[in-house]
């Protein structure tokens, strides 16, 4: 029961799922979809929840065993305890939107300039990687650089200046090489999703459940 | 449950939404469907079906894990956006769980970062499973399960700095990655581990083409999953999917003869029924 009871569950729900995309009575106000909503917002809010309770068990275990860095855990608990109770008193458990001052402060000055410093280090990833993908190495790099090359020179400002054809170039790189390329990209991602998807409908595929 | 019985007008075949595509959508839907059940029914009776060509991404797999095993140092294996509603993710623990039991066979570390405190209990299990499938439950060590962050950038910097203290000799980039694909990668080319990548998609299939020594694109990733199992049941969903793919590819053919002849201001009739 341990496993068919999970793959009974997905099959049910896969097929309501595909039931309600098919039909036209998607179209319907239907009373039944709006309580499967809430229950899913309510089921979404408890996995968060137990998401919660998983974070405390893992570093816990890690601070009662002094493990290597467990320093880290700690500060990550108090980080998560204070900043969550900080949120909860500040306006009660049930009121959506904090926006008090430090509680904003914390979030606007210092997450996100620390997450966009994070960010603007892909440019110097770029730059690297660029460097050895581009050199021309074989064929297949030259003609990859030259591609290259000419879209460059088609966004750059002095491209126009250089040369006024590079626009039309790059747009058949663009158009007749690449969006071909894309499509049969993207038909194949499909159906291979749709095969995954089919095999752990039909109960092929158990890996999430660990068996 | 009354509301759902009221017919909304314009339905197609009487049950199917008034949308463009929805019949086509239904009947190709069918098709591969009855294909699946026709081609996993004769794999069950112990008849011949098509193989899977070789993927070089998956046979370097084992490499890669050898590899890490004779240096004595970690594999690493991540996808970063692992939630339970991607279908990426399904995929992902495919990998994870044959990652974690080959790790197990060959006594070498396995580390995975995950961004999703949901997902967590998920790969702890999976990974546990393959350890307990090995023979060597004792040797799975939780703390290699690793919750970063479910913000991006601060999960690839946990990873990174990850990558550089323990510096795994193998790492695997499987699933669904954003702006941070290439961040990851680059540093795993710094640290001179052999990488391979699953993603599928076109944004960021560039950036680990130009870093990863080897990349699964964009269906071979789903594919990776029955290709593993080299079970037949599990091959003959792939071996459907390749005969609509062919069947669509002669679609296009014909559909464009079709454009490309048809008298002037005559109907495709492709067209209008795959709009249907």
């Amino acid at each position: 029961m341990k496993r068919e009871l999970p793959m009974l569950l997905a099959l049910g729900a896969a097929l309501l799922r595909l039931f309600l995309e098919l039909s036209h009575y998607q179209r319907t106000e239907m009373q039944w979809q709006l309580h499967t909503n809430q229950w899913w917002a309510f089921l979404a809010a408890t996995a968060v929840f137990i998401g919660v309770i998983n974070l405390c068990r893992l570093h816990m275990h890690r601070i009662r065993r002094k493990v290597a860095h467990w320093q880290m855990s700690a500060w990550c608990l108090f980080v998560m305890a204070s900043f969550g109770l900080y949120g909860i008193l500040l306006k009660g458990p049930f009121q959506a939107g904090n926006q008090e001052h430090w509680f904003r402060w914390i979030f606007d000055s210092v997450l996100q300039p620390a997450d966009r410093t994070m960010f603007s280090l892909l440019a110097f990833y770029i730059a690297s990687a660029a460097y050895r993908s581009f050199r021309m190495r074989n064929l297949e790099a030259t003609v990859m650089m030259v591609t290259a090359a000419v879209l460059m020179l088609n966004q750059a400002s002095i491209g126009p200046m250089i040369w006024s054809g590079w626009g039309d170039m790059a747009g058949w790189f663009m158009d007749i090489i690449n969006a071909p390329a894309q499509r049969g990209l993207a038909i194949g991602i499909f159906l291979g999703s749709y095969a995954m998807v089919l095999r752990m409908f039909l109960g092929l595929e158990r890996k999430h459940l660990g068996l | 449950m009354l509301e759902m019985v009221q017919l909304a007008s314009g339905a197609k075949w009487g049950f199917l939404a008034d949308d463009g595509q929805a019949v086509s959508g239904f009947c190709m839907m069918m098709i591969m469907l009855i294909l699946t059940y026709y081609v996993i029914t004769r794999a069950r009776a112990g008849f011949p079906i098509p193989h899977i060509r070789k993927i070089a991404g998956l046979e370097a797999l084992d490499e890669a894990i050898g590899r890490a095993t004779e240096m004595g140092q970690p594999v690493h294996i991540s996808s970063f956006r692992s939630t339970v509603d991607q279908q990426e993710s399904w995929a992902f623990w495919v990998y994870l769980a044959h990652t974690a039991k080959l790790c197990a066979q060959y006594d070498t570390r396995i580390i995975n970062c995950v961004s999703d405190e949901i997902s967590l209990a998920i790969h702890e299990e999976i990974i546990q499973t393959g350890y307990l499938e090995a023979g060597r439950p004792d040797a799975y060590n939780p703390d290699d399960v690793r919750y970063m962050s479910n913000q991006q950038f601060a999960w690839v910097a946990g990873v990174i700095g990850m990558l550089e203290r323990e510096r795994p000799a193998a790492q695997l980039l499987i699933g669904r990655f954003f702006a941070e694909s290439l961040v990851l990668a680059e540093q795993g080319n710094l640290i001179g581990a052999i990488q391979i990548a699953a993603n599928d998609s076109a944004f960021q299939l560039p950036f680990f083409v130009a870093t990863c020594d080897y990349v699964l694109i964009g269906e071979e990733l789903y594919v990776g999953a029955a290709y593993i199992s080299r079970d037949p049941v599990m091959t003959g969903t792939v071996v459907a999917e390749d005969m609509v793919k062919m069947a669509l590819f002669g679609v296009m053919i014909v559909g464009t003869l079709l454009e490309t002849f048809k008298a002037e201001g005559a109907d495709n009739i492709l067209r209008t029924w795959f709009n249907y």
